[in-house]
């Protein structure tokens, strides 16, 4: 088996590289490049990325694959992130880095690069656990601010707030022609915008303030060097300073060629969550997408179990949505189960993945949202819901799936649905189809919303799919329920559903 | 308070000039320090008397950190070359005087027999006569231009009533050196100058040459190359080498033969010289051809018999990968062969499990087989990657040729950092074990050069550790370009981190120091002339720390001055090989820490070079090299001292002699731990 992956992240600021290899299931860094090369500033200001900087990236991106091959890298992932996804032309440069390095770039949406740099937490942080019990996690970048706290293991929030610091720099600019505390003024600005927020995170007493991201790190080197931890303290100070236009500051930041507006706009959020918390210090951790990346394409060749609470995030946010929208928990997590089972019995005969699963999971605990607004074809309003939601570590054209599935859920008639053609391919129909008739079944289950049935396990033999169950009390209604989905199953999978009593 | 730095390394000059003196070495053997000391000395001119040439005739006036302005420095650099120079010519006529007695004459052109004319006269008209091209100066034609470091022959031609002056440069192409077969008793030789000049009149037939002079030239050759409009840097140097030869003229050199004055005049218009430029020579021009002075067959108490350096480590070297797997492998050139590391080189290329080799090179060999094996690697399909400093100084054309060859052959050929040359000395190879990524290094203080490692006294370092392989991939994206960050672990790198990594060590010791604990430094390098770094050895001798100082070349340093330099000590070692390794030993109280680097103390390489710190950490290659450091400032030989009037005092002892090179040449020892007892015993003794 091959033990060395690679990442390249080809990031906003820079294009960056990591090889590791993994020995005893252990990460050992070989190369961690990183080559600055500002494609967001260009695309912040022309939608699209000038063909001088094309030019510097592909070169940069030669070089790459020659310390790739230094090594013989076979596995690897390349990611395009915000100012692919911004730029006009990103589908031609990522063509152009094709034909000149033979790299295959993928662009990761806003979630799932949140999702990955979370997911290297488990990495490359020795006191993970310690951060999933108790932390606030902000991190400032060029086009917004995203704040997520963890919370008895879970991540439990996951919001992005659209303030970020290229917008903030002109707002700076600005403001300091008009007011001398220019500072003191953004700060009015974004508590205003995110004042929401922090009765929720006040609320959970949090232990670690995490701040990620480019920026963060930026401030670290300059003024704090390689320590992760920084007294919070010795931050507020520097907060103070910032806010104070202090010029000795200014001057120490300008020399690193750093731009001061962006510093300021980055330090007054900062200063606005860490008053928050109640934590000694700021932790600044080394982890980063492509650590993240690495940490998937190793979990895929060694088939770890190590990050299972970091993929469960995305079912924890999840449940929170669904708590927020007032869904019946027990009911959901009754639907969820059986899901699971009815689709474990399946996976292998139908080549299932563990998108697939995950679909299918969250479409069991999202699909009861839109009774919070409308009980009447409460899952219209699901799927509308659903498909202008984002959810970290989860596709915008997953969601659409999920939208999907939830809105065909069919429990109690066989009407067909007609599926919007635009949105969705062909492959993903189908896919919709099939999660959805697992769903409807789940759904029948419970129909009654009382968890009556459990299912045990699943068996295929000839056409039928039986359904073993243990029944708690008396389940008509479910029963009726189920024949109703009976149909749509059979003609999507080509096998009859049916119940069977296990003692 | 400092030293002069060019005036300190005319005392360097000085101490390589007095070497001529040791005369338990062979004569011909003394008769090369004069060659060096020629060679050292046309460096000299062409780099630095021609910066501050630069600096008058630009208008800078501004006193350097010595207090001298630019004219004053000049003034000081003409009076001590006139003084040494005057010195190198008595002491080596004195050697020559003692050659002849041994069988080998250098004949004068005043002293040539008829028999000798007649034998030259042919010589000259069948092989010599053909390549020349005497060149003509009137109206019509401009003084022609003068070739850097080329002997010429200057001549007054009476045309009509009309002084005409013409000049012949001596070719290149031809041996300076002529055999005379007509000496029956000895083996004798004339210089090729003197026989164009003895038949001068056959170049200008029908006019009469009324007198004639041998000169030679040096000029500015220094490369300035405009790098902002340097789209391809290999194309500028070759250009800049190309006008090297042409640079403004900073020294001239007549011999004392010549009493006409016209003669003198021509030039000195011509050259546009102030009189300070001309140096009078009582003799030969040029005294580098003594290097290539060999004895007659059978005679070989004249040469030292060349030395072999020793086979070591005892390790299977069919294996190398393996053996520095197990250990550490530390070579002492040239006491130790530098074969492991061609070696090392070689097995690199044909090993199926290397996957790629990564080289820093600054003077390569003319017949380098380590350019070969890497070039042989990549036609194997490994990636090699090569970072070839074109600015070597006096060594561009040679490194030109081997890029070029090496990209031919497929290798990544990078020309280093925008600006700064790259002077470490590096080489990773990236090795692919039972599915594990192992990388090996060898760093060393000196070039990867198979010729000079033979003359060079270097140290160089085999390691497999992590915390090296992993700051060797980071350097060597450094020089590649991409990347300007360098977060190194173990190893510094200048002009990152280097100098600031001295500053820490020193400052520790300075702490020690006031902490009432014994703190030391022990440093051994080519130079000494960064002022700020002196500023703290400074600091550091006044807080007590004892500093031991094995300076070869320029030291700036002012030791021994009550209340400023008190506690600090320098020494120079000049002998049969070129002191060249870089070592620094810092005592940390309790726990002393050796560093090896590629690095002197010095502005350009602190600030403007790409250079390597790394630590020595094996405990036994650790003592091994703080032994060896010891038994350098046990040398009782050829070691000189440095006072604090700048002048150097050499005391030879007659008792108990101690001679680093000769004990590190003869030293029989089976391994590290056996050379440490040996040297361990001679420093009790």
């Amino acid at each position: 088996m091959n033990h060395l992956f690679a990442a390249i992240d080809l990031g906003s600021n820079a294009l960056k590289l990591k090889i590791v290899q993994v020995i005893n299931n252990q990460m050992e860094t070989l190369e961690d490049i990183s080559v600055q090369i500002p494609l967001g500033d260009e695309v912040f200001l022309s939608n699209t990325i000038q063909l001088e900087t094309v030019k510097e990236a592909v070169e940069t991106l030669i070089y790459f694959k020659q310390v790739m091959e230094s090594y013989g890298i076979v596995a690897y992932k390349a990611v395009g992130t915000s100012a692919f996804r911004e730029a006009e032309n990103a589908k031609n440069f990522i063509e152009i880095i094709r034909m000149k390095t033979g790299l295959e770039v993928e662009v990761v949406e806003d979630t799932m690069e949140k999702f990955l740099t979370y997911k290297s937490i488990r990495d490359n942080v020795s006191n993970y656990k310690d951060i999933r019990k108790s932390a606030l996690l902000v991190e400032v970048n060029s086009g917004s601010c995203d704040v997520s706290i963890y919370s008895q293991n879970k991540l439990i929030k996951n919001d992005e707030i659209r303030l970020g610091t290229k917008t903030l720099k002109y707002m700076l600019i600005e403001l300091e022609k008009r007011a001398i505390n220019y500072p003191y003024v953004l700060r009015e600005i974004i508590e205003t915008r995110t004042s929401h927020i922090w009765p929720s995170i006040e609320a959970k007493r949090i232990k670690h303030f995490i701040a990620i991201g480019g920026e963060a790190k930026q401030v670290k080197e300059i003024l704090f060097g390689s320590k992760a931890n920084i007294s919070m303290q010795d931050f507020k100070a520097l907060c103070v300073k910032a806010l104070n236009n202090d010029y000795e500051l200014r001057k120490k930041v300008e020399a690193k060629a750093v731009n001061w507006y962006e510093f300021l706009a980055t330090m007054v959020l900062y200063d606005v969550f860490t008053d928050l918390v109640d934590s000694e210090y700021l932790t600044v951790p080394n982890i980063s997408l492509r650590d993240g990346i690495l940490a998937v394409l190793i979990e895929q060749a060694y088939d770890l179990n190590r990050y299972k609470h970091f993929n469960n995030d995305i079912y924890h946010l999840a449940y929170e949505i669904s708590k927020r929208y007032k869904s019946s928990e027990s009911h959901i997590k009754n639907i969820e189960h059986n899901a699971f089972m009815l689709f474990e019995g399946l996976k292998k005969t139908f080549s299932f993945n563990e998108r697939d699963e995950m679909l299918l999971r969250l479409s069991a605990i999202l699909h009861e949202i839109g009774k919070y607004t409308r009980m009447r074809d409460y899952l219209i309003t699901s799927y509308e819901k659903l498909s202008s939601m984002d959810i970290f570590g989860v596709k915008h054209n997953e969601m659409l799936i999920i939208a999907h599935i939830c809105r065909l859920i069919s429990s109690s008639e066989t009407k067909l649905y007609q599926l919007p053609p635009n949105n969705l391919t062909e492959d993903e129909q189908i896919r919709v189809f099939k999660l959805a008739s697992i769903l409807s079944i789940s759904d029948s289950l419970d129909k009654g919303k009382k968890q009556r049935i459990e299912v045990i396990d699943t068996v295929i033999n000839d056409d039928y799919f039986f359904i073993n169950v243990k029944r708690h009390s008396e389940t008509i209604l479910e029963d009726w329920s189920f024949e109703f989905t009976i149909d749509n199953f059979a003609n999507t999978f080509g096998i009859i559903p049916e119940i069977k009593d296990v003692d | 308070m400092y030293f002069n730095r060019e005036l300190s390394w005319l005392e360097f000059n000085r101490r390589v000039l007095y070497e001529m003196e040791d005369l338990k070495q062979p004569l011909l053997e003394r008769l090369k320090f004069s060659a060096i000391f020629s060679t050292n000395l046309d460096e000299f001119f062409m780099v630095r008397v021609a910066a501050i040439k630069n600096q008058i005739s630009s208008g800078y006036e501004d006193p350097d950190q010595t207090g001298y302005t630019a004219k004053q420095k000049l003034d000081l650099i003409n009076e001590k070359v006139s003084e040494l120079v005057t010195l190198q010519y008595e002491k080596t006529m004195i050697q020559l005087e003692a050659l002849a007695t041994s069988g080998i004459k250098i004949i004068h052109k005043t002293q040539f027999t008829s028999e000798i004319i007649t034998q030259l006269e042919q010589k000259f008209n069948f092989e010599i006569f053909p390549v020349l091209t005497p060149m003509a100066v009137d109206f019509s034609r401009r003084f022609p231009l003068i070739s850097n470091k080329s002997i010429y022959i200057g001549v007054r031609l009476m045309i009509g009533m009309e002084s005409k002056f013409a000049l012949v440069q001596v070719p290149n192409v031809l041996e300076r050196l002529i055999k005379v077969t007509s000496c029956k008793e000895s083996t004798c030789f004339v210089l090729l100058e003197d026989v164009i000049e003895t038949f001068i009149d056959k170049l200008f037939i029908g006019h009469q040459v009324m007198s004639t002079c041998q000169f030679r030239a040096t000029r500015n050759a220094d490369l300035n190359i405009v790098e902002d409009e340097a789209e391809d840097l290999l194309m500028v140097i070759e250009e800049a080498i190309k006008l090297r030869k042409w640079g403004e003229t900073v020294r001239l050199e007549i011999t004392d033969s010549s009493q006409d004055p016209w003669l003198m005049k021509v030039l000195e218009d011509a050259l546009q010289l102030d009189p300070t430029q001309i140096f009078r020579v009582n003799g030969m021009l040029d005294l580098t051809f003594l290097m290539k002075l060999k004895p007659p067959k059978g005679n070989t108490e004249l040469i030292r018999m060349p030395y072999k350096p020793k086979k070591y480590p005892p390790i299977d070297k069919k294996n190398l990968f393996k053996a520095i797997k197990d250990n550490d492998i530390l070579l002492h050139h040239p006491f130790e062969s530098f074969d492991l590391v061609v070696d090392f080189i070689k097995q690199a290329s044909k090993d199926p499990h290397v996957l790629a080799i990564k080289q820093t090179l600054y003077r390569v060999s003319g017949d380098s087989q380590i350019i070969k094996a890497l070039a042989e690697a990549a036609d194997k399909g490994k990636q090699v990657t090569v970072l070839v400093e074109l600015r070597a100084r006096f060594d561009e054309e040679n490194n030109i040729n081997w890029a070029k060859k090496l990209e031919q052959r497929g290798v990544h050929v990078i020309y280093g950092i925008y600006g700064i040359k790259t002077h470490s000395k590096i080489t990773l190879v990236v090795r692919r074990e039972k599915n594990k990524i192992k990388r090996y290094l060898h760093l060393s203080t000196g070039n990867y050069n198979d010729q000079t490692a033979k003359v060079y006294t270097d140290m160089g370092l085999f390691t497999c550790k992590e915390s090296f392989g992993t700051d060797a991939s980071i350097f060597f994206n450094m020089v590649s370009g991409f990347v300007t960050s360098v977060n190194t672990n173990i190893m510094s790198v200048a002009p990152y981190t280097l100098r600031q990594k001295f500053y820490d060590l020193i400052n520790r010791e300075i702490g020690h120091a006031k902490a009432g604990n014994t703190a030391r430094i022990v440093a051994k390098m080519n130079a000494l002339v960064d002022q700020e770094l002196i500023a703290r050895l400074y600091e550091a001798s006044r807080a007590g720390v004892k500093i031991e100082l094995m300076v070869r070349g320029i030291c700036t340093l002012v030791p021994g001055v009550v209340g400023l330099s008190d506690n600090i000590v320098v020494k120079s070692i000049v002998g049969e090989f070129l002191e060249h390794s870089r070592i620094f030993y810092f005592q940390n109280h309790r726990s002393p820490e050796i560093y090896l680097s590629s690095a002197d103390w010095m502005t350009r390489n602190l600030s403007r070079r790409v250079e390597l710190l790394f630590p020595v950490e094996d405990p036994v290659l650790f003592k091994r090299i703080w032994l060896t450091l010891q038994l350098y400032f046990k040398d009782n030989q050829k070691s000189w001292t440095l006072l604090s009037n700048g002048s150097y005092s050499k005391t030879v002892a007659e008792k108990n002699p101690v001679q680093v090179h000769e004990v590190l040449k003869h030293l029989i020892y089976e391994d590290d731990a056996d050379y440490n007892k040996k040297i361990q015993t001679l420093l009790e003794s």
